[in-house]
């Protein structure tokens, strides 16, 4: 017995669809493992720029302490 | 000719040098940093836009895919699509569009309004499906 609403599709166009759904999947592939690539950069940019402060940071206290003995020449 | 001035002892010669040099290695690795981060930056970009290619062909390959489906599906939904009310026309409105359209312009969308539009028309279609 046929079910109401089905749907059917030319044979060669059934082959073509499988075809595509097949390029399909391998794009996404392929475009998740750019996702997971660039959040493997966004990682390491962050931890450069987590450096950069810290190293700043370090420039900061050096300046000071410079400047605390340069301050204490006359005492 | 020698300039004649004061001095000022500075009490902790060494440590001032010490800081003074750290100081400069700190500012170094901070640009030798610069250097890595921009080269990160430079492959992101790349990363980046081989993805926007990806997902374009991934549309490209689902709109194929959209049109060698049975054109009954596509029929059916637009059967289903809601017709537009027409609004009861007043006097106000007619004047607002009679001042409105001499400065009529043909702005084109940009990208981002296209891709908004394309996705709540996906949107209305899932939801007529569901």
């Amino acid at each position: 017995m046929v079910q109401k609403n089905q749907i059917f599709v030319k044979i060669n166009e059934y082959n073509e669809i499988l075809s595509i759904v097949d390029v399909v999947k391998n794009k996404i592939t392929k475009a998740k493992e750019t996702i997971s690539e660039v959040n493997e950069l966004k990682k390491q940019e962050d931890a450069e720029l987590e450096a950069w402060t810290k190293n700043l940071e370090d420039v900061s206290g050096k300046i000071s302490s410079m400047e605390s003995i340069l301050s204490n020449v006359n005492k | 000719m020698v300039k004649k001035g004061f001095f000022v002892r500075v009490t902790e010669p060494n440590e001032v040098r010490k800081n003074l040099l750290e100081g400069s290695k700190s500012i170094i690795q901070n640009l030798k940093s610069y250097q890595k981060i921009l080269a990160i930056r430079e492959k992101k970009l790349s990363a980046m836009n081989n993805l926007k290619t990806d997902v374009k062909e991934i549309k490209l390959l689902v709109d194929k895919l959209r049109d060698l489906l049975p054109y009954e599906i596509m029929t059916e939904l637009e059967k289903d699509k809601p017709k537009k009310k027409k609004g009861k026309k007043t006097t106000k409105n007619k004047n607002v569009k009679e001042k409105v359209a001499p400065k009529k312009k043909v702005v084109k969308p940009s990208e981002a309004t296209r891709l908004e539009s394309a996705l709540s028309s996906i949107e209305e279609k899932l939801n007529r499906l569901s």
